[in-house]
C-alpha cells in the first residue's frame, strides 16, 4: 500500500483544538466552569494572602524609608533579634542531632516501640503551642514540680533564656524526623549493608552513605525548624515573662509594639520576619524539587 | 593461606589482559575452557582446606523457620550455586555466610573460612565481597567512586595510596568492560551494568569469597544469558571461591561447579550438576530439576511396576506393596507406530510442536495421565507423528521414588 493513496481529507488534531470552546475535548470542564474555578480561587488568594502581605510593606513604610530604618535603632530590638537568633541557634542543631538519629531508628531498626515514638515525635504538631509553653511553666516555674528545687539552686528557666530555647526546641521538634523518615524509609538499608559489607565503620556508613542520600531532605526539614524556631510566638510568649530587652524575641517584640500604638515600628520588624518567610519558601520550593528526585530514584533502584 | 594471598595478588596486579568479553554475540564462538587451568585448580582443591565450612546452622524469624540445620562445606577456588525456591533459605545461609545476618545461638553451629572461626566477626572483618540482589549501588557516588569506597574506608594503616587506589578502580572497571563509564552515576547505568559496578565494587577489596544474591534476578532474559556465561568465564579467570544464590536451575547447571539445592529450610542435595541433573537423590530434586513425566506406580519385592512396565528397585524388598512415583524425563523415551514387544504404554498424541531446537509431543495415556516427550527434530520429522493418532512409548530411563509417609 502506498502513503499517496491514503486519503488526505483528514484534518489533524491540532485544527480541532482551534475550532471553537464548544469543541471541548472529553476531559475538559466547559470555559465558565474553568474561569469561575481559577477565578474564585485567585479572589480568595488575593484577600487572604497578597493583601496582607502588601499591607505589612504598606503599613511599614506609611512613613518612608527614614522612619522604617528608626525602627531597628533601638536595643529593645536587637536585643531581640539576638534572642532570637540564640533560640534558633540552640534548637536548631539541637534538633537536626534528635532528627537524623530518631529517624534513622526509625527506618533502619526494627524494635519495639517504634510506633509509639513515631506518635510522640508528631506531638509538637498535634499540641497547641500555647499548651507546649504551660507544660514548661507547670515543670519549671514557680509553683511548679521542679520550681522549688530549681530557685533553691538558683537556677531560673521559666521568665529566662532556657524556658525560651526549650519552648522553641519543643515546638520545631517534629521537622526534621518528620522529613527524613519517609525517604530514609524508601532507601532502604541495602546500601548501608553494602557499606559495611565493604569494611566501612558505623561513622563511615553514615557519614558517606547515609547522610548524602538525605541531604536534602535533612536541609528542608533545618530550614522549616529555621523558620519555626524564628517565627515561634504562643509557647514563647507563656515562658517568656514579656522583660524588654531581656526576653523578647521578634514576634514578642512586635506584639509589644503594637500593643504601644507604634505601628510602623511594629510592622517594620515584621516586615523582616516576612521576608525571611519568604527567602524560606523560595529555599523550600527548590528543594522540594530536589527532595522529589531522590524520593523517584530511591522507587526506581528498588 | 599462601595460596589465596598469591590468587589476590594475581587478582589486583595481573588482571587479566583480554578480559572476557560478555555480549551475547561474541558468545556463543568465544566461550573458551581451560583445561589447563582446570586441572591446576583441581590440584589446588585437593591441597587446600575447605574455603567456607559451615556446620548447624538454624536460623529463625519470628515463627518461621529459615534454615534447620543445614551443613555445607565449600572448597577453595570453587563456585557454588545455592539453588531453590523462594522462601528455601538459601539467601538467608548467603547472609549468615556474610554476617549480615547471625543464625540462632546453637552450641553446634559453627562458620569457618579456610579453617579460621570467623562466626563472630562482623560482615566487614569477614573480607566478603556480596553482590546485592538490587545491587545496592551507591546512588550518590559515580561508578568510580563507588568501586573506590572499600579502599577508601580502610585505616590509614593499610589504605593504598590514592594513585594505587586509582591503578586498581580502573583494572577493576576494565575486568568489567565498564572503564568508559566511570565518571557516570548508577541512575544512568542499566541493569547489566549495574550489576557489573556491583561486582567491581565486590571484588576492589580482594575479599576471600564473593558472595553473590540473586546477581542475575533483576535483570531481563537476554543480558541475563550474557552475563551468566561472562561471570563463568570472570569465575575461570580469577579463581576466587564463590557462592551464588538463584531461583533458576538453569543458571545453577550453566554456572557452577557445584549446585547445592535447598528445599525447606534444608539441603535437599549437593553434587555437581550432572550429579544433580541425573542422580536425583529425592523427589523434590527430581521434580524441581529440568522437566518430569510423574507416574504413580507400585513397589514391591525390589521392582517398582507401572502397568506393563517392570523397573528394578532395590531400595524395596518388602513384599508389602506400596504406591511409588515413577518419574520420566521427556527425552528419555522412543515413539514407535508398532509396538516391538518390549514393555511399553500406549498414549494419544494431542499436540505436537516442532519449532525450537527439539520437538515436543504431547500425548496421553489411557488412563488419561498426560505425558510430554521430547524427539531430535530429524527423529520427529522421520516418524511424520499427527495429532491424534496412538502411538507406544518406550521410556529408556525410569527413576523411582517412594514417596515418605509423613508426607
Amino acid at each position: 500500500m502506498n502513503a499517496s493513496t491514503l486519503p488526505t481529507t483528514l484534518e489533524s488534531p491540532e485544527s480541532w483544538q482551534v475550532a471553537g470552546p464548544q469543541l471541548r475535548t472529553a476531559t475538559e470542564e466547559s470555559t465558565w466552569v474553568r474561569w469561575l474555578l481559577v477565578g474564585s480561587t485567585l479572589t480568595f488568594l488575593t484577600l487572604v494572602l497578597f493583601v496582607p502581605l502588601a499591607a505589612i510593606f504598606a503599613e511599614a513604610l506609611r512613613k518612608g524609608w527614614a522612619a522604617y530604618f528608626a525602627s531597628f535603632n533601638n536595643p529593645n530590638f536587637w536585643s531581640a533579634v539576638k534572642l532570637s537568633f540564640l533560640a534558633t541557634g540552640i534548637s536548631v542543631p539541637a534538633n537536626l542531632i534528635f532528627g537524623v538519629a530518631a529517624s534513622w531508628a526509625i527506618a533502619k531498626f526494627d524494635f519495639r516501640g517504634k510506633s509509639l515514638l513515631i506518635t510522640l515525635i508528631d506531638l509538637p504538631f498535634a499540641v497547641s503551642p500555647v499548651v507546649s509553653g504551660l507544660i514548661y511553666v507547670l515543670l519549671f516555674g514557680m509553683t511548679g514540680w521542679l520550681g522549688p528545687w530549681l530557685s533553691s539552686h538558683n537556677i531560673q528557666i521559666i521568665f529566662a533564656v532556657p524556658g525560651i530555647v526549650l519552648a522553641t526546641i519543643f515546638v520545631t521538634f517534629p521537622f526534621v524526623a518528620r522529613e527524613l523518615i519517609p525517604l530514609m524509609q524508601e532507601q532502604g538499608s541495602e546500601e548501608e549493608q553494602a557499606a559495611v559489607s565493604l569494611g566501612a565503620n558505623g561513622w563511615q556508613t553514615f557519614f558517606r552513605v547515609t547522610l548524602p542520600n538525605v541531604k536534602w531532605a535533612l536541609l528542608y526539614g533545618v530550614i522549616l525548624s529555621t523558620a519555626r524556631a524564628m517565627g515561634e510566638f504562643g509557647a514563647v510568649s507563656v515562658v517568656s515573662g514579656h522583660i524588654r530587652g531581656k526576653t523578647n524575641t521578634l514576634p514578642l517584640h512586635i506584639e509589644v509594639l503594637y500593643n504601644e500604638y507604634n505601628f510602623v515600628a511594629a510592622f517594620a520588624v515584621a516586615s523582616l520576619l516576612t521576608l525571611l518567610a519568604l527567602v524560606t519558601l523560595v529555599l523550600k520550593t527548590t528543594l522540594e524539587w530536589r527532595i522529589q528526585r531522590d524520593l523517584e530514584e530511591a522507587a526506581k533502584s528498588e | 593461606m599462601a595460596s589465596l594471598k598469591t590468587q589476590h595478588a594475581a587478582l589486583a596486579n595481573r588482571l587479566p589482559p583480554q578480559a572476557p568479553s560478555f555480549e551475547g554475540g561474541a558468545l556463543n564462538n568465544t566461550l573458551r575452557i581451560h583445561p589447563p587451568q582446570k586441572s591446576e585448580r583441581q590440584q589446588e582443591q585437593d591441597n587446600n582446606p575447605m574455603s567456607i565450612d559451615v556446620q548447624h546452622i538454624s536460623k529463625t524469624f519470628g515463627s518461621f523457620r529459615a534454615l534447620n540445620d543445614v551443613s555445607l562445606k565449600i572448597n577453595d577456588g570453587e563456585l557454588v550455586a545455592l539453588l531453590g525456591p523462594s522462601g528455601s533459605g538459601k539467601t538467608t545461609l548467603l547472609r549468615i555466610i556474610a554476617g549480615l545476618e547471625a543464625p540462632d545461638p546453637n552450641p553446634g553451629a559453627s562458620i569457618r573460612f579456610y579453617d579460621e572461626d570467623v562466626s563472630r566477626r562482623t560482615v566487614g572483618e569477614r573480607q566478603v565481597g556480596f553482590v546485592f540482589q538490587h545491587y545496592a549501588l551507591f546512588r550518590h557516588m559515580t561508578v568510580f567512586e563507588n568501586v573506590a569506597f572499600g579502599l577508601r574506608v580502610r585505616h590509614k594503616s593499610t589504605r593504598p595510596s590514592k594513585e594505587e587506589i586509582r591503578d586498581r578502580v580502573e583494572k577493576l572497571l576494565s575486568l568489567v568492560q565498564l572503564a568508559q563509564f566511570s565518571k557516570r552515576y548508577p541512575s544512568q547505568l542499566s541493569g547489566g551494568q549495574r550489576q557489573r559496578v556491583a561486582l567491581a565494587r565486590a571484588l576492589a577489596v580482594e575479599p576471600k569469597v564473593l558472595l553473590l544474591d540473586e546477581p542475575f534476578g533483576a535483570l531481563d532474559a537476554q543480558v541475563r544469558k550474557g552475563l551468566r556465561a561472562w561471570l563463568r568465564r570472570l569465575h575461570e579467570e580469577i579463581h576466587i571461591t564463590s557462592v551464588l544464590v538463584t531461583h533458576d536451575q538453569e543458571e545453577a547447571l550453566e554456572v557452577a561447579d557445584r549446585v547445592v539445592v535447598m528445599n525447606n529450610s534444608k539441603i535437599e542435595q549437593e553434587g555437581t550438576p550432572d550429579e544433580v541433573f541425573h542422580n536425583a537423590k529425592t523427589q523434590f530434586v527430581m521434580e524441581f530439576l529440568g522437566q518430569v513425566n510423574v507416574f504413580h506406580g507400585r513397589v514391591q519385592k525390589g521392582k517398582a511396576t507401572l502397568g506393563d512396565l517392570t523397573v528394578d528397585y532395590p531400595n524395596y524388598s518388602d513384599d508389602h506393596e506400596r504406591p511409588a512415583t515413577v518419574y520420566m524425563r521427556p527425552h528419555e523415551f522412543e515413539i514407535r507406530r508398532q509396538s516391538n514387544g518390549k514393555p511399553s504404554f500406549p498414549a494419544r498424541i494431542t499436540r505436537t510442536h516442532s519449532a525450537g531446537a527439539v520437538a515436543r509431543v504431547f500425548l496421553e495415556t489411557e488412563d488419561a495421565a498426560s505425558v510430554l516427550v521430547e524427539l531430535p527434530l530429524d527423529e520427529f520429522s522421520n516418524l511424520a507423528l499427527q495429532e491424534g493418532e496412538t502411538v507406544h512409548l518406550y521410556p529408556k530411563n525410569a527413576r523411582v521414588f517412594i514417596p515418605s509417609e509423613s508426607k
